[in-house]
Order: structure tokens, then sequence, then C-alpha cells
């Protein structure tokens, strides 16, 4: 940035100098700030209210923040201002943008994606008037990757009948559907092809080669799919995150790609490649996705010698998934993953890796994800309190080890059962000692304004430190947000 | 500009950005954070206010009374024909919002003889329309003489084409819908009643009962008029 350049002279300060002021630290920030503001004042404000608002409050924490202007500020204000003003409206204009759908359609189209929804199973077709999702029976869903026709009817989705409750047309909207179909019929005109095909069949592969526990797992790190069984226990036991394809997983797997590639060029095309392929199997989950594009920025920036700050990475990111979908934000994943990944580039800059930091760490993280996970899932276990401060580290080794002990036996080699068996221990293991935590830290907490005041404070005061405002006015502007909420709510 | 002259001065401009943004979140005071309503996009086919239920108000003689629509300030005056066995026969200026017992009742109200099942009082009116309000016995009669004589239905609930028009079917003539026995009938009419007029023949299928094979047997013979 322009002000770094020239406080450059300060070369044995210059770590703490860089990030002196916030649009130097991170301006990706700002725009990302701006943006959310934007679509969530959209919720109850007309739009250019909702994007004035939402530039102001922006601009209050960029200028807040600042503890001196450097040289060009006024310019990098301004191109943030200018890139927060076009992305917020986009994002807005998105959101409010009307649908022309049909009421009936005949058409063909091909299903993307499918999974179990009560008794039946929910299934994503792509047709020519937009991505829509139908109900259908088991016996009569078609295959993933085929081509269908359909004969239908269109309906607008169900919203939640009460606040907290669960919202159908935001659920279906962030994953890119548009209407939601009664079929009266659909018949598969082609075969399964293409990544959904190729899914399916790393599914039934991997329920028909591997012991039912590494099964239920592999399937959720894999393909998506999460069991219920194991599901029951890790919402319990306040993990279900572990379950869901994250940022966790991504760096799990580009980690294993670093080792095995040694060309710096091919690491980068391995990775990045590897990591792409991993996400599309899984399903383009939110969370794999954010970490995906931090990873392609940080590789990118070591290309090409650029300083990489995860803070502003992760903004980018999410700038980046709300321009391709703006109903993401909606999302419940794509706000747990926001923030808990902003909560640790920030905090985690302040501290230092030793057990009493990460321990605070993931006792905060608790904190600041909780009144999102109330408002979603009704109550927010206690045991994932305690639990993630060891169930998390854990995690990173068991998931490689589990991945690797997994591909004898889905490849089909020589002492396959071997492995899978050590595999299935191990997941025995695991399972057990988060159904023994659960059972231990009962418990859970409801929604409640405390903790939106706690979430807020931690979340705010870790933002506007990292950057660089110092400890006075990040005080200060946790207080302005919780009096934001606390006054207006 | 002075390095610390620089800081109070974007400290001035951040607290005046956020009494700014705050004034204006301000004004919708006590909308904040019900982020689950409110989206505009999404309103359009089932939540429209003009098919939104209306409140019953009173009960009395056996005949439901509804408020006068012809009161409201933005109903605009239409003109239909009400005949039949109805005490004063003839042409009436109803408000564009009312329904049929308007039109009922600015006739003088039901005859003796009068069937009273075989019309929806809850139907919205349309300029021009024609209401037949048949006698006990005539509109089974009319039904067995169209069967007989192999003609379509023409009558005041369905149209040129022989379409039954679900907004304005009475009980006897929803069962004439392929597929719709006398419960599913009961059953359109509860919808229709409590949640109004229905926008599209999809939306038949919310009634219970009525699934997407039910609906492609009746699809080609039902309508929801203009």
């Amino acid at each position: 940035m322009i002000d770094t350049v020239q406080l450059s002279d300060l070369s044995s300060r210059r770590r703490s100098i860089l990030f002196v002021t916030p649009l130097a630290a991170a301006p990706a920030f700002f725009i990302f700030l701006s943006v959310c503001a934007a679509l969530y004042a959209n919720t109850f404000m007309p739009p250019v209210a909702a994007v004035t608002s939402a530039l102001l409050l922006s601009c209050a924490f960029a200028l807040f923040c600042t503890r001196f202007a450097a040289g060009g500020y006024i310019h990098v204000l301004a191109l943030t201002v200018a890139f927060s003003l076009c992305l917020s409206s986009y994002a807005v204009y998105g959101i409010n943008k009307k649908i022309t759908f049909p009421n009936s359609i005949k058409t063909t189209g091909s299903v993307t994606y499918s999974r179990k929804w009560g008794r039946s199973n929910a299934v994503v077709i792509d047709t020519q008037y937009g991505k829509t999702v139908a109900y259908v029976k088991p016996d009569e869903t078609p295959r993933d990757g085929s081509s269908v026709f359909l004969d239908a009817a269109a309906f607008d989705f169900k919203r939640a009948a009460k606040d907290g409750g669960f919202d159908e047309m935001l659920y279906w909207r962030a994953k890119g559907a548009v209407r939601k179909l009664v079929i009266v019929k659909m018949k598969e005109t082609e075969p399964p092809r293409g990544i959904p095909a190729w899914r399916a069949k790393l599914y039934r592969r991997i329920e028909n080669v591997l012991p039912p526990l590494s099964a239920k797992y592999m399937a959720a790190f894999t393909v998506g799919t999460r069991e219920k069984s194991i599901e029951k226990i890790h919402r319990t036991a306040g993990t279900s995150h572990l379950l869901a394809v994250s940022g966790l997983h991504v760096w799990i797997v580009a980690g294993i790609m670093v080792m095995l590639l040694r060309n710096s060029f091919l690491k980068f095309i391995g990775v990045s490649g590897f990591v792409w392929l991993y996400l599309l199997i899984s399903g383009l989950p939110v969370g794999g996705v954010r970490a995906a594009v931090m990873l392609q920025l940080m590789l990118l920036s070591m290309a090409i010698g650029r300083p990489n700050e995860a803070f502003n990475n992760v903004s980018i990111a999410g700038i980046l998934i709300i321009a391709a979908n703006p109903w993401s934000f909606f999302d419940v994943g794509f706000r747990l993953s926001m923030l808990c990944a902003l909560f640790i580039a920030s905090a985690g800059h302040f501290m230092k890796g030793n057990f009493m930091h990460l321990t605070a760490m993931s006792v905060m993280i608790w904190f600041v994800t909780a009144p999102t996970v109330t408002k979603a899932f009704g109550e927010a276990p206690l045991a994932g309190l305690a639990l993630n401060i060891i169930a998390v580290p854990v995690f990173g080794v068991v998931f490689p080890i589990i991945l690797i002990l997994s591909m004898p036996s889905l490849l089909g080699l020589p002492l396959a059962s071997v492995f899978a068996g050590i595999s299935e221990f191990i997941l025995s293991g695991f399972q057990y000692f988060t159904e023994f935590g659960a059972s231990v830290f009962t418990g859970a907490v409801a929604s409640h304004t405390a903790l939106s005041v706690v979430s807020i404070l931690l979340f705010s005061a870790a933002c506007a430190m990292r950057c660089g405002s110092g400890t006075r006015r990040a005080a200060f502007v946790s207080l302005f947000c919780i009096f934001l909420y606390g006054v207006i709510s | 500009m002075d390095m610390r002259r620089s800081g109070k001065f974007l400290t001035i401009a951040g607290v005046l950005c956020f009494v700014f943004a705050f004034a204006l979140l301000s004004a919708f005071k006590g909308q904040f954070g019900k982020d689950t309503a409110g989206i505009s996009s999404e309103a359009e086919m089932e939540d429209t206010a003009e098919i939104a239920p209306k409140q019953l108000t009173n009960e009395s003689g056996g005949r439901k009374e509804y408020p006068d629509n012809d009161s409201t300030a933005s109903g605009s005056e239409c003109v239909v024909y009400i005949t039949g066995a109805v005490k004063k026969p003839g042409v009436y200026d109803v408000s564009s919002n009312a329904r049929i017992f308007s039109a009922v009742e600015a006739a003088g109200g039901f005859t003796s003889e009068a069937d009273r099942e075989a019309v929806n009082l809850a139907a919205k009116l349309k300029d021009g329309q024609h209401i037949k309000i048949y006698k006990i016995g005539e509109m089974a009669e009319a039904q067995t003489t169209k069967t007989k004589s192999g003609t379509s239905s023409k009558g005041g609930n369905s149209d040129v084409y022989g379409k039954i028009n679900i907004n304005t079917a009475s009980k006897t003539e929803l069962e004439r819908i392929n597929g719709v026995g006398t419960k599913t009938a009961e059953a359109i009419l509860s919808y229709r009643n409590s949640k109004g007029n229905f926008t599209r023949i999809e939306d038949i299928m919310e009634v219970k009962g009525i699934g997407p094979k039910k609906f492609e047997k009746m699809r080609e013979s039902i309508t929801v008029g203009d």
C-alpha cells in the first residue's frame, strides 16, 4: 500500500508499522464489512438506505481505527469506498432482482446434487431457467449427474414460520436454487456424467469397501454426505464442524500435497488442482471454498512476491463468495466459517502457539460463534466449549491418517483390510472420546442477549486490533458496536 | 499533514460517520436482526396481499357476513349482472374488491328456493360478470342435461373451453373435475376460504390430498379465470 511504502524507512519497526493503518493491513476487510452490512440492512431497509448506512459504518470503522494518516491515505480510502459502494450495490441488487420463472415447465435438466431430506430426497436440478430443487421419493430419485426430462410446477420456497425457524428460501437460495419444483413427471434421459457422477461413484465405493464407521466418516470428509448417527453425536458434542468439509480439511489436504510435491511450480499447480478437485467432489461447501480461495491468494502472493495476510485473504474470499451468489450471506455455514476465519486471523495475530493461548482461542471462538449457532439450531452445546480444545487438534491428526489408511481399500491395494481395520480402530476411539465428552459436559445455552454482547465485543475488538487501532480505540469500537446493537434491536 | 493532527481528524470523521449511520439505522428501529423477513424478491406468488384471507366478523341467521368491501377507499366500482334465485335480479354497481355475497346482498338476498351451497359466496367479482344463482335441484338438472347432450360446460363457473374455474366453482362443480371427490372438493373450498383465490392452477397442489399425479389428471380441465 502507498502508506506502507512511505513508511518503509522505519525498517526496524517495519512489521508493526505495516499494520498501523487499517487500510494498509486489510483494505478488503472494510469492503467485506460494507457488503455484509448492506445485505443485512437490506432485510429491513430499502436498498439505497441499506447501502448508504453500510458505507457509513464501514468508513466509521476504517477512520476510527486509523491512528494517523500516512501519505496517500485519502487515495486508498477513496478506492476502498468506491469498491465498497460498487460491491455492496451489486450484492443488494442481486438479492432484490426479480426472477422470471414459468409456473409450469416441461424441459430437460441435469441433476447436480441430491441429499436426504426427511423421508424424501432433495434433488438439485440445473435447468435452462436456473437451478431448482425438488423433493422426491427415494425410489424415484434420479442419479447424480444424470440428465432428466422434467414436467413440473414451480413454487416459491417457504419462509420461516417464526424468527429463528428453518427458512427454506434462505437455505436453498444460498445454495443457488431459485425455485422449488413439484414434479409431475421426471425420467432420466442420459446416464450420469461429470463431477456429480464421480461423486456418486466414490460414495458407492466408500460404502462398499470400507468398514462401517470409516465409511460414515469418509463419506462426510470426501463427498459431503453426513450420516445421521455420527451427525447426532457430533452435534451433541458441539463438534459438527469437524464433519463438514471446511478450512481445516482443505488445509490438511493441501498440506499432504505440499509434502508429496517437491518442485515449487508443480507444488503450486498440484496443490491448487487437487484442492479444487477435492472441493468439487465434496459439492463445493462454502467453508471449503472460502479456505481454497484463501489458499490460492496465499500461493499467488508467494509466487509474485507480495505480502500475504490471512486477515485480508479471508475478507477477499468472503467478497468473492458473495459476489458469486449474494444469498450466500444468509447461509449459516458461510457465516460460521467467516466468523471463525476472521477471528482466528485477527486474534491469532496477537497470540503465541502455547497451550494456554490455544485454549483461550478455542473458548473465544465458541463465544464468537454461539449467537449464530443458537439462532440457527436453537441452542449451542456447552460440550463444544470444552471438547473443541482437544477435538480440533486431535482431528488435525486423525483426519489425514484416516484419509491415508482408507486409500488401499478404495484403490484395491494389498493389505487393505489391515489398514481399514486400523482406521476403524482410530475412529472408534475418536468417537468414544466425543461421546464421552458429550456425556460429561452436558447442557446447552439458548439464544440470549448477553451471549450476543460477548460475541460482538470479542469479534469487533479482535478485528479492530488486527487493523492496528490499538487497545483503546479497539475498546471504543467494541462499545460502539454494542451500543448500535443494543439501541436498535 | 501532521500525524497527530491527522489522527484526531480521522477519529472525528469516524465518529461522524458512525453517528450518521446510527441515525439512518435508528429510523428502522425494531427491525434490526430480522434477517428472515422482508426480502422483497420472494413474496410474489404465494403471499400477496391480494389473496390474504378475509376475517369472519359476524355470523347471524345462518349466513356468514363479511366486512363490507364497498366501503374501502381503494375499491373502484364495477358492474355485475345477477339473476336467478335472488329477490331483486338486475345490474348492480359494486366495489371492484367485492365478493359474490355483496352482489347477492345488493340484489336483496337469496329467495327461499335458492341453492345456497351451489355458489361460492367468497369468490371475487369481476367487472361485467354474470352471476346466476340456481334454485335447489336446478344445478343437478342442468348438469344432467349437459351430460345427456354431450356438450361441454358453459356455466358461470366454467369458461368457454369447458374448464372449471377453481376460484368460483361450487362444491358440486368441483366434484366434476377428474379425480376430485367430495372430500377433495371440500378441501379445495376450505383452502380457498382460508387463503383466498388461487393465482395459478399449480397452486391447487397446495390443497391437502392433491399431489402431482392428481394434478396431472385435472390440469387440462381447470382454470383460475382471467
